[in-house]
C-alpha cells in the first residue's frame, strides 16, 4: 500500500513537473517570478549557444600575433580556431597574469569582448586593464558593466511578489559620477531606506566572490524578442536599438544566470568589481513608458583602491537627481526627466494613459 | 656654443692626485682623463664639483666636432689631445658628432646623489651623455589622470567648488538685500531673487530666538 502510494505521488509530482517543463520555453508562461524568468532565459540562451556552435562543422585555423607584455623578439604568434578561440584564450596561452588583470581586448583595432570569439581573418591582438596609460576604452567597459550588473542586482535582491521590470540604461559618462539603470516595479512611491540601500550594495559587492564570466552572444531579432517576451519595456527598448542599429543582430550577455542586452564591450569577470554602491533610487516621469525608478549606483574596479573617506565623497555625490538630460542607450532622441512645465507634464500623463492601455 | 648655466671663474681642485707633481696643469690633467672615460663609457660617477667641471669641457670638446668635422685640422689637433685613448676620437667625430647634430638643448646632463653616510658629507653626481643605451636614472612617470577614480574624484572637486562658488553669491546678495531694506523700508518690488528673500527670513528669526533663549538663560 505505502509503496503504491509513493508510486502515485511520484507519478503526479512527476506529471505536473512534465507540465511544467512544457510551459517551460512557451509563451504562456504569464505568472512567473523574477527568478523562473531568469532561468528561462538562460536555457534559451545556452540552447541558442549550442545551435551556433553546431552550425560550425569545420575548424578554421586563425594566425593571431600579439605584441606586448611579457616583452619578447617579435610577436607572440598563436593559431587558434576562427568563431571558437576568444582572446582570453591566447591570454590563458601567454600568461595567467594577462587572464586575471584584462579588461578587453582589441582585436584588428576593434574593441573586443574577453569571451568572444575570433574572426576568420588574421588577427592582431592588444589587451587592456585599468592601470593603463590611456585607459579610456578599459574604463568605457567598467562603466557599461557597472549599469549591467546594476540590472542583475535589481532583478535579484527583490522578493517574488514584486515584479521587476528593467526598461534600459541612460547614457552615462564616468564624469557623471554615476551609471543609472530606469526600471518599472509595482510599488507604488517607494523611497528605499538607507538599509534598503545598503542590502542591494551588498548584493553586487559580493559578486567577485562567484567570479562569473560575462558571456557575450550574437542574436537574431527573433531569438532576443522571445528571450525578453515577459518584459514590455524591455522589448520597447529592444526595438529602438533595432531601427537606430539597422542590423538585425543584437549582443546579449550572460553573467551567471542573468541575462541582458548591452552595447559595447563588457569585462571579462566578476572579479575584477570590488566596491559597489547603489546610491539613490529617483521616481521619474518617462514621456513614453510612464513613471519609473531610477535606480543610480557607482562601482570600482579591483585594481583601483580608494580612500573610504574620498569614496563616500564621490558617493554623495552619486546620490544627487542630475538635471542633466540623459539619453537613453538605445534612442538617439532626448528624454526628459525632470519636465517641470505644465504642458510637459499634460503631454506625460497623456502619454502614461496610453501606455497603459496598450499593455 | 654651451647651453647651460656655466661658473664665471672655474672650480679650484684640492687634493687631485693623477700623477706627480699639482698646479695647473695637474688640473688639466685630470680632466683629460674624466672627459676621456666619459667618452668612453656615456655615464661616470664621481664628486659633484668635479663633474661639473668636466662637463664644460665635453660639451665643447663636442661642440667643436659637430661644428668643423674631421677634416679641420684644429679641431683634430684638440681632440687628439683631449681624448686619451685613440680609437675615441674615431667615436667623436663618427658616432657622438651625429648623434647631437639636432640637438636643441645640452649634450650631457648632470643628476647629484645623495650625500654619502657615513663620510666626508660630500656630494656625489652622475654625469652622462644624452641618448645612451643605459635605462633612465629617473624613471619616467605613468600618466595617471585618466585612470577611473581619478576621473571620478577630479569631476567630483569640480562639482563641489561650483557649488561653493554658487552658495557664496547667493549670500552676498542676500547682505546687500538686507542693507536696502534697512535703509528704506519698503516693499520688495525689484527683480529679487525668492530664494534669497527666504534665506533671509530663516536667518533673522533664527538670530532673535537665539537672543530670546539667551536672555530667558541670563533672567534664569
Amino acid at each position: 500500500m505505502l509503496a503504491r502510494k509513493v508510486c502515485e505521488l511520484c507519478s503526479r509530482h512527476g506529471r505536473t513537473l512534465h507540465s511544467k517543463r512544457k510551459d517551460f520555453y512557451s509563451s504562456a508562461s504569464k505568472k512567473l517570478t523574477n527568478a523562473e524568468i531568469r532561468k528561462r532565459r538562460s536555457a534559451l540562451f545556452t540552447e541558442e549557444k549550442n545551435r551556433q556552435i553546431e552550425l560550425i562543422k569545420r575548424l578554421n585555423k586563425v594566425p593571431v600575433s600579439y605584441y606586448g607584455h611579457p616583452e619578447q623578439d617579435g610577436p607572440h604568434k598563436m593559431l587558434m580556431n576562427s568563431h571558437v578561440s576568444t582572446p582570453y584564450h591566447c591570454a590563458m596561452h601567454i600568461d595567467e597574469y594577462l587572464t586575471k588583470r584584462s579588461i578587453v581586448a582589441t582585436v584588428n583595432g576593434e574593441p573586443w569582448d574577453m569571451h568572444k570569439p575570433f574572426p576568420e581573418n588574421a588577427v592582431t591582438l592588444e589587451f587592456h586593464h585599468m592601470l593603463d596609460e590611456d585607459p579610456s576604452l578599459p574604463n568605457q567597459a567598467f562603466w557599461n558593466t557597472g549599469s549591467f550588473v546594476l540590472g542583475s542586482v535589481i532583478d535579484k535582491s527583490f522578493k517574488d511578489n514584486v515584479l521587476v521590470q528593467l526598461y534600459d540604461t541612460p547614457k552615462t559618462k564616468v564624469e557623471d559620477g554615476c551609471f543609472m539603470y530606469d526600471v518599472f516595479m509595482d510599488i507604488p512611491d517607494w523611497k528605499p531606506s538607507q538599509m534598503e540601500l545598503q542590502c542591494l550594495s551588498r548584493e553586487g559587492g559580493r559578486l567577485w566572490i562567484h567570479e562569473l564570466e560575462f558571456e557575450p552572444l550574437t542574436v537574431g531579432e527573433d531569438v532576443a524578442m522571445k528571450m525578453f517576451e515577459d518584459n514590455p519595456y524591455k522589448i520597447k527598448s529592444l526595438n529602438s536599438m533595432l531601427n537606430e542599429s539597422e542590423s538585425d543582430k543584437l549582443t546579449l550577455y550572460r553573467m551567471g544566470d542573468y541575462v541582458d542586452v548591452s552595447t559595447g564591450p563588457l569585462i571579462s569577470n566578476t572579479s575584477q568589481l570590488s566596491r559597489f554602491s547603489v546610491t539613490a533610487v529617483h521616481q521619474i516621469d518617462c514621456p513614453t513608458n510612464g513613471k519609473l525608478y531610477r535606480f543610480q549606483a557607482l562601482a570600482l574596479p579591483r585594481d583601483l583602491k580608494m580612500h573610504w573617506w574620498a569614496w563616500d565623497f564621490v558617493c554623495r555625490r552619486a546620490a544627487k537627481q542630475s538635471k542633466k538630460k540623459y539619453p537613453y542607450r538605445s534612442t538617439p532622441e532626448n528624454f526628459f526627466p525632470n519636465s517641470e512645465t505644465d504642458s510637459d507634464r499634460e503631454k506625460v500623463k497623456k502619454m502614461t494613459g496610453s501606455d497603459l492601455k496598450n499593455m | 656654443m654651451i647651453r647651460f648655466p656655466l661658473k664665471s671663474k672655474p672650480r679650484k681642485f684640492k687634493y687631485v692626485l693623477t700623477g706627480c707633481g699639482s698646479g695647473p696643469q695637474e688640473r688639466v690633467d685630470f680632466l683629460k682623463k674624466m672627459v676621456t672615460s666619459l667618452i668612453r663609457h656615456e655615464r661616470i660617477e664621481g664628486r659633484a664639483d668635479k663633474m661639473h667641471e668636466t662637463r664644460a669641457y665635453a660639451e665643447q670638446l663636442i661642440n667643436l666636432a659637430i661644428q668643423h668635422g674631421d677634416r679641420h685640422e684644429p679641431t683634430m689637433k684638440m681632440a687628439d689631445e683631449w681624448l686619451l685613448e685613440k680609437d675615441l676620437v674615431h667615436k667623436l667625430f663618427k658616432v657622438l658628432a651625429p648623434r647631437y647634430q639636432q640637438y636643441a638643448t645640452a649634450f650631457t646632463s648632470v643628476h647629484l646623489l645623495p650625500a654619502e653616510y657615513p663620510g666626508q658629507g660630500r656630494f656625489k653626481a652622475v654625469l652622462e651623455l644624452k641618448g645612451n643605451p643605459y635605462p633612465d636614472i629617473i624613471p619616467r612617470e605613468r600618466e595617471t589622470r585618466y585612470l577611473l577614480t581619478n576621473i571620478l574624484l577630479s569631476a567630483a572637486g569640480r562639482d563641489f567648488y561650483a557649488e561653493q562658488n554658487r552658495l557664496q553669491e547667493l549670500n552676498t546678495k542676500s547682505e546687500t538685500v538686507v542693507k536696502d531694506s534697512q535703509e528704506v523700508n519698503t516693499s520688495y518690488e525689484n527683480n529679487v531673487s525668492e530664494i534669497s528673500i527666504k534665506d533671509n527670513v530663516k536667518v533673522a528669526s533664527s538670530t532673535d530666538n537665539f537672543k530670546e533663549s539667551d536672555q530667558t538663560s541670563v533672567s534664569k
